[in-house]
């Protein structure tokens, strides 16, 4: 089932043109841009909507950002005429990074209107396992942002792929904006939205961001989902990484000692992601060997009972038992 | 993560900082802190912090020291190993507003889910204290507490008091202590992390079977 069939309102974009083309990995696919901008001195909010007409950008305001600051939104395009047109902007604007403070970023919106849901599952299965290495590519401690939160720091990533092929709209409504990987947008425009790169002017490295969304979408669409999960799940050897690595971002990143450590560190939380997915009836079996049979009640009574000392010696109790595990 | 505190941001320090843990870092010297408050609407900026002995401290905006600032304790998600039980600190899953670590945006319990408030006495167990796999592993078999927990990794710990085996809180396996010193791990899904928990072991010169 694809995207458009699920949230009806969401109609397939209308994809502009643009008369130059640049090179990229997945030149087909439709992508947006917004681009958060600080001191925009140089004219007014109509002047700029003139300027950056032509490369298919428009001009808002964004309450997060200070002083003469504006958002520049661009409208769908294929990734290579998109960054052709980003190309431009910079030429025409003339921003620099000085106009880039860590309060700005650029949030990259990627058309799903046309993949199917199990495609998203793929593309936000193979998110989790790279997500580290996204951090660490764009750099500036984005990892610590509040309007880009790591799906792993808040386990956005736990049991998505079976919740979001079950009830996406589920999925969609218990989601947080601000997340890296911002999922909402699948209900309204269609699309999900990228938001890890801080704001830059460097098109060098945009060109390489869009580069390896485009990548993660390729790889999404050309491998079924049901294979991705097994090739994570085999995923255990230093050799197995590099060629994952190389198979989905080959030509992208260099793969080096850092990225290989972010890359076992993403399978782990992608495997994490899957545990339920995969579980087998070993789990029952083997807690009946052990006998356990113990109840939330009876651990809350021990605990208040007051004969767990670490606790007391450290701090308040407020919640008693651990709700992710399966009992 | 080192932020200096400056009269132009410090409205945005404020938002991000105010009422979070950190470090106040004045050259090789950090203290662990609470950001209690934030002037950022007089002439004269400044940010006070209180140590866990109620010690304020004042920092003003745009000193010209360069290593005097505030290091905050970002909530990424990770077990940590103290003097004979472990810990699980993860990010509360909801839209944050403060980018250092505080009660409302992090949440810390024991590997047998015990949670604690966000304060100095299990912070400075957290960030102060380092202790090795193997360390918590030989305190906490001696240990006479209701839980008995170590962090084979940031991403795995094992309680021998449930005789669990836990992937960032979710059950993965059984584990049964051996002769006092020798992990029996069984996993729900040998295939699914063998690999990987064999590899805890070996790192951590831990003794024990994966099956």
């Amino acid at each position: 089932m694809k995207v458009v069939d699920v949230w009806k309102g969401v109609g397939t974009p209308k994809v502009r043109k643009y008369p130059l083309t640049a090179e990229c990995t997945n030149p087909e696919l439709v992508i947006g841009f917004e681009l958060e901008t600080e001191s925009c001195i140089k004219l007014n909010a109509r002047g700029y909507e003139e300027l950056v007409n032509p490369c298919n950008f428009t001009v808002h305001t964004d309450g997060s950002l200070r002083g003469l600051s504006y958002e520049f939104i661009s409208r769908p395009m294929r990734s290579d005429n998109a960054l052709a047109a980003l190309k431009d902007f910079f030429l025409l604007t003339q921003f620099t990074e000085e106009n880039y403070s860590d309060r700005c970023s650029v949030h990259v919106h990627v058309n799903c209107t046309d993949i199917t849901l199990e495609e998203v599952s793929s593309v936000a299965l193979l998110y989790t396992v790279v997500e580290e290495l996204l951090f660490e590519f764009v750099g500036g401690s984005r990892d610590t942002n509040i309007y880009c939160i790591p799906w792993n720091q808040c386990r956005a990533h736990y049991e998505l792929v079976s919740n979001f092929l079950s009830d996406p709209s589920h999925v969609l409504r218990g989601w947080n904006k601000y997340t890296a990987l911002n999922l909402i947008p699948l209900c309204t425009l269609g699309t999900v939205e990228f938001r890890q790169m801080h704001g830059t002017a460097d098109i060098n490295k945009l060109t390489t961001w869009v580069n390896i969304i485009g990548a993660l979408f390729k790889y999404a669409k050309a491998v079924k989902l049901k294979d991705l999960i097994g090739s994570i799940k085999t995923l255990n050897t230093t050799s197995h990484y590099e060629m994952f690595f190389n198979e989905v971002l080959g030509g992208q990143l260099p793969y080096n000692e850092v990225y290989r450590q972010k890359l076992e560190e993403g399978v782990v939380l992608a495997k994490y992601s899957l545990v339920n997915y995969s579980e087998n009836k070993r789990d029952k079996k083997s807690k009946e060997d052990l006998g356990d049979t113990r109840s939330n009640q009876s651990i809350y009574d021990e605990l208040t009972a007051g004969l767990f000392p670490a606790a007391q010696n450290v701090g308040d109790i407020r919640i008693l038992y651990n709700d992710d595990t399966v009992l | 993560m080192f932020e200096k505190f400056t009269s132009a941001d410090a409205g945005d320090f404020r938002q991000r900082y105010q009422g979070t843990y950190g470090y106040f870092r004045q050259a090789d010297n950090k203290t662990l802190v609470r950001l209690d408050k934030v002037n950022f609407e007089t002439n004269n900026k400044t940010v006070e912090f209180v140590d866990e002995h109620g010690l304020t401290y004042t920092l003003h905006a745009d000193s010209h020291d360069e290593t005097v600032g505030f290091d905050f304790l970002p909530p990424k998600i990770s077990y940590h190993n103290g003097e004979n039980n472990a810990w699980l600190l993860r990010r509360i899953p909801a839209r944050q507003y403060q980018r250092g670590i505080c009660d409302r945006n992090t949440s810390i319990r024991t590997v047998d889910g015990i949670i604690f408030s966000v304060d100095f006495a299990i912070l400075k167990k957290l960030f102060n204290n380092k202790y090795s796999p193997k360390e918590t592993f030989a305190a906490t078999t001696h240990s006479t507490k209701t839980e008995q927990s170590f962090a084979l990794s940031s991403q795995f710990a094992v309680s021998l008091s449930r005789g669990r085996i836990y992937c960032l809180g979710q059950s993965i396996g059984q584990v049964k202590l051996v002769n006092s010193d020798f992990l029996s791990i069984i996993l729900n899904d040998p295939l699914l992390w063998g690999t990987e928990i064999r590899d805890c072991l070996h790192r951590t010169e831990i003794n024990g079977e994966v099956k």
